[in-house]
């Protein structure tokens, strides 16, 4: 207890710490007690509890002492102590700022515990909006649904081990189905190292696998509203991985590396001959659009395209042209001639030959026939002894050699008519598949086994057995390579084999209507003809049908004249034609690989399959080999589901004057030494060199036009002019699919 | 305050250098953020331990404002523009209302002590009260002392009409918020032009209360500019503890979702 001052009517001062001070302060007479702790005034504590007789107070107060109205006692001419009423402790400031703090804490504790309980609770404590495609999605769903879809843990229904990139992979697997997770690119270590720098691959596989993973929230920052960008990047985002820095396109990015010209071209096509030679001799204007512009179509680069198609771009010049090479159809099986004294003689197995086919050891025969005969070991021998021009004649041999290839060969042949006869298509085929493995060397892939149905693709096997009919007599001794069932046999013996059988039934041959359309008339002559009352009259007539004109639309035909089988084509990109063609440059392929199980045998020739499909069109063994690249015969197309490095659209750089000419880009390469011309007719003179021929063809499509430079895109694209962000024109996710594509 | 421009430029480069990186940025500020708040809260520490010597209060105020300047930027940094999510906001508003009072309290603490020095009257804010109540009884005693005189009920009427109010009634709101001297010349100037209406023991009764009414209007001077510093410590106070709770929530609500809590 201090003594009062006579100067200070608050002396002594109130303890700093205490919550509550002296209700008399306002009024400068606090006390210098104060009040206690929980705020009650000293005079009402303990024994002075009792009421205060503050007249009492004044009368005996000595003023020697403290008490509650000290600075009163002092100064008598202050209020008295009854009309000041009593002490009512007020709290200490910093206790009132405690109060208000814990006040407001609490408040705003139970205020958030509040919220958590609220159905929409998700609601409040959102950090923002979803872009726009995801509030698409996810806008339907609950609230509670929509946070446990991406971000694991974040309810009791998600295992806290699922990441949030397999979330996201949840819904986007579809357009990334073989993104590599959590790594750059999508693409696997092994495939970045590649990129990057092959030579290294060990080291830098190394170096990489110490890199950290990606994850998808690195670029893709969600709850930033509708409409915000989720797939912008800056360039620093692209250059924290890139070792090579550099500051923008037009200082310092790496120049085009065979660019845009980095996909092979599959057709076979000569700009400066075309416009020069082709067009200009026509006093017609050489433009690009015509080939390469649809604008009713939408591809991966806008509505340009490599080829807008063969009836939009080359159907007007081309069309007769690829007409006329096949008028005739395609001789596939050609009887060869044999000596009439080989008919005679029991020995020689061909007592049935054609009469006329026995005018000596002639005849050609086709690459068709060559890989059908090739699956029969005993020809095997003739064939490698043929020339490569597929001509008896031409072989090199005397008079002797040429007979016994050609007796060989005859009775290869029989074997094939009589094993067709008896076992349609299937014998066919299967002399096809045994060749084609037995060529490449492994089992024939899908691709491959699709190859030979076209090749069998509507083959009458009537058409056999009329050959069996009408060439061959109807004799007993069909020198198959199988056995000749009783059936046939009796039949054949029986002279009555098309008029009950069941097989010619117009009803039943479907297949055959199909491929001879409207004109039936063959196969009512065929069971005509194999009546045993057809008259030498009729027999006479039939022979003066000409095949090629009732199939003029397609289809397979007997050529009675030079007893043949012949094939017409269905105009421009016949499919059995294709894959003859395609097949036939497999097998030469694989024989020049060493690939073959068998001898190259001959299998090649001079002329191939008709048609000049290898004039346009690019055949790449190599490329046809691969499971997913089957596509030869058309141009090749940039795939619009899948994601490359680098992206470009034409539309808008062609709305621009200056760029509105194709060659302002792609510029002619000057140093081109031959024309398409000049190499196919340079090859012409080489015979079986096709595969020669077609690799310099794909290095002049390759350097018909120059490679783009940097600087052609820099002009425009800089600082200050149009975009030259990184993802202007490239690509971040690209997959394993897109990298193969690139490459 | 080269220090903390120093550390808020090389956060910024942090910032930058996580970013092209592609790293989360946004942890490093909610971090640094964090820490720096928390260090923020230091201060209020500091003053809980009176007798321990760990250093003068201003000293740690000194790195209270240093910090809070830091942490207020980094705040700019961390949360981008705009801010989205009710809790967020509220978040931010209320970061916002901490750091702004605190920027304003840093000010004011700076300017008041000039502008209370520059008058004569040295009080705390808790004497003020009972020196107004002793300046007003004084002036009521010298108001009726003057009445006994000949110069009649002049000054006494004047005492009664303008000055009673003055001494005994506290001054309004605006006063607080703006103080100023409108009133004090006003009533010096009223009480001037009494002088020809007064004699010799009138006009010393009129200069006593002159004297009276500048000390009153300097204790309130003086209590304006102490109190509003008060309030604004109070109100820069009263919310720290509300956002350390919303700080929390917010903490763990984002490594709950990041599916790493």
């Amino acid at each position: 207890m201090s003594q009062c001052s006579a100067n200070d009517v608050t002396a002594p001062r109130p303890n700093p710490s205490a919550k509550w001070v002296c209700g008399y302060q306002r009024a400068g007479l606090a006390c210098g007690e104060g009040p206690d702790a929980d705020g009650v005034c000293c005079q009402m504590k303990g024994e002075r509890k009792k009421a205060v007789d503050h007249e009492s107070c004044e009368a005996n107060c000595s003023g020697r002492h403290s008490c509650e109205l000290t600075g009163f006692r002092r100064q008598p001419q202050l209020p008295s102590h009854s009309e000041l009423g009593p002490c009512i402790p007020q709290r200490a400031a910093w206790f009132s700022r405690h109060v208000i703090m814990v006040n407001l804490a609490l408040l705003t504790a139970g205020g958030l515990l509040l919220c958590m309980s609220l159905p929409h609770r998700e609601a409040i404590f959102v950090p923002g909006g979803l872009s726009s495609k995801h509030a698409q999605i996810l806008g339907n769903l609950l609230v509670s649904e929509r946070c446990s879809l991406c971000h694991p843990n974040s309810h009791a229904d998600v295992s806290s081990m699922v990441l949030q990139d397999d979330l996201c992979m949840k819904c986007h697997t579809s357009h990334m189905p073989d993104a590599a997770i959590r790594s750059p690119h999508d693409l696997t270590t092994t495939q970045l190292v590649s990129l990057a720098n092959p030579a290294q691959a060990a080291s830098g596989e190394a170096e990489l696998s110490r890199m950290k993973s990606t994850q998808c929230a690195m670029c893709h920052i969600e709850h930033h509203g509708n409409g915000f960008d989720l797939t912008a990047m800056t360039d620093a985002s692209c250059q924290a991985c890139h070792q090579h820095q550099f500051n923008s396109l037009a200082a310092g990015h790496p120049q085009f590396d065979n660019f845009p010209y980095r996909t092979q071209r599959k057709i076979a096509f000569d700009h400066s001959a075309h416009e020069g030679k082709h067009f200009g001799t026509k006093n017609e204007k050489f433009e690009c659009g015509r080939c390469h512009v649809d604008h009713l179509q939408k591809g991966a680069l806008g509505s340009v395209f490599r080829s807008v198609g063969f009836e939009k771009a080359c159907a007007s010049c081309h069309n007769d042209s690829i007409k006329s090479t096949t008028i005739n159809g395609w001789a596939l099986i050609q009887l060869p001639s044999i000596a009439p004294a080989d008919a005679q003689a029991d020995s020689q197995r061909l007592n049935e030959w054609p009469a006329s086919a026995q005018f000596g050891y002639e005849g050609e025969i086709s690459v068709a026939l060559r890989f059908l005969l090739a699956a029969d070991p005993e020809v095997h021998e003739a064939l490698s002894r043929l020339p490569a021009s597929g001509k008896i004649q031409d072989l090199a041999g005397g008079e002797e050699e040429r007979a016994q290839v050609a007796r060989a060969l005859a009775r290869g042949v029989r074997r094939l008519i009589a094993d067709v006869a008896l076992d349609g298509q299937l014998a066919w085929k299967r002399r096809l598949k045994d060749i084609g493995q037995a060529s490449l060397g492994r089992d024939l892939n899908p691709h491959e086994l699709q190859l030979i149905d076209l090749m069998s693709n509507g083959l009458p096997p009537d058409l056999f057995r009329q050959m069996e009919l009408r060439w061959f007599g109807n004799q007993h001794g069909i020198a198959s390579t199988v056995a000749l069932p009783v059936r046939l046999v009796s039949q054949l013996q029986d002279q009555s084999l098309l008029a009950g059988d069941s097989l010619l039934d117009a009803s039943s041959a479907t297949q055959d209507d199909l491929v001879l359309g409207d004109d039936d008339s063959l196969l009512n002559d065929v069971s005509d003809a194999t009546s045993a009352d057809v008259s030498k009259a009729d027999s006479v007539r039939f022979t003066n049908i000409k095949g090629s004109e009732h199939v003029a639309d397609g289809g397979w035909y007997l050529d009675q004249e030079l007893l043949a089988l012949r094939y017409m084509p269905r105009g421009h990109a016949d499919g059995t034609l294709a894959a003859w063609a395609e097949f036939s440059t497999l097998v030469d392929h694989a024989a020049r690989l060493g690939q073959a199980t068998i001898a190259k045998r001959g299998l090649q020739h001079a002329d191939g399959v008709p048609g000049a499909c290898t004039e346009c069109h690019v055949l790449a063994p190599q490329r046809a080999e691969a499971l997913d690249d089957f596509s030869n015969w058309s141009s090749a197309k940039r795939p619009t589901l899948v994601r490359l490095f680098t992206k470009f659209d034409h539309t808008p750089h062609l709305t621009l004057p200056s760029l509105s000419d194709c060659r302002h880009c792609h510029v002619a390469n000057s140093q081109s030494v031959l024309s398409l011309g000049q190499i196919h007719a340079e090859h012409a003179s080489s015979v079986g060199d096709r595969q020669l021929e077609q690799a310099a063809v794909c290095e002049f499509l390759e350097a018909e036009f120059s490679m783009m430079r940097l600087e052609q895109c820099s002009t425009c694209h800089r600082a200050g002019g149009a975009k030259d962000a990184c993802t202007q024109c490239h690509n971040y996710h690209v997959g394993t699919q897109g990298l193969e594509w690139s490459k | 305050m080269t220090i903390t421009l120093l550390a808020v430029g090389l956060t910024a480069q942090a910032v930058q250098w996580t970013h092209n990186r592609l790293g989360d940025e946004s942890t490093l500020t909610g971090w640094t953020l964090l820490a720096s708040t928390a260090g923020l809260y230091l201060l209020s520490v500091r003053k809980q331990f009176v007798t321990a010597r760990l250093g003068r209060v201003s000293a740690w105020l000194q790195v209270h404002v240093y910090m809070g300047t830091f942490a207020s930027i980094l705040f700019l940094m961390h949360i981008g523009w705009p801010v989205r999510g009710i809790f967020e906001t509220l978040l931010a508003v209320c970061f916002t209302i901490v750091a702004f009072s605190g920027i304003v309290l840093g000010v004011m603490s700076r300017r008041t002590p000039k502008r209370l020095l520059a008058i004569p009257v040295d009080r705390r804010l808790e004497q003020i009260p009972a020196d107004r109540a002793t300046v007003a009884r004084e002036a009521h005693e010298t108001a009726l002392a003057s009445a006994q005189f000949g110069e009649g009920a002049t000054l006494a009427e004047y005492y009664k009409q303008s000055l009673l109010p003055f001494f005994q009634s506290p001054r309004g709101v605006l006063y607080l918020m703006v103080p100023n001297g409108i009133l004090r010349r006003k009533l010096l100037r009223e009480l001037g032009d009494l002088e020809r209406y007064l004699a010799d023991r009138g006009n010393s009764s009129r200069t006593a209360l002159a004297a009276m009414v500048t000390t009153k209007d300097d204790l309130d001077y003086q209590y304006a500019l102490q109190a509003r510093l008060r309030l604004l410590f109070t109100f820069h106070l009263s919310l720290t503890w509300a956002l350390a709770i919303m700080i929390g929530v917010h903490v763990v609500l984002v490594y709950r979702f990041q599916g790493t809590l």
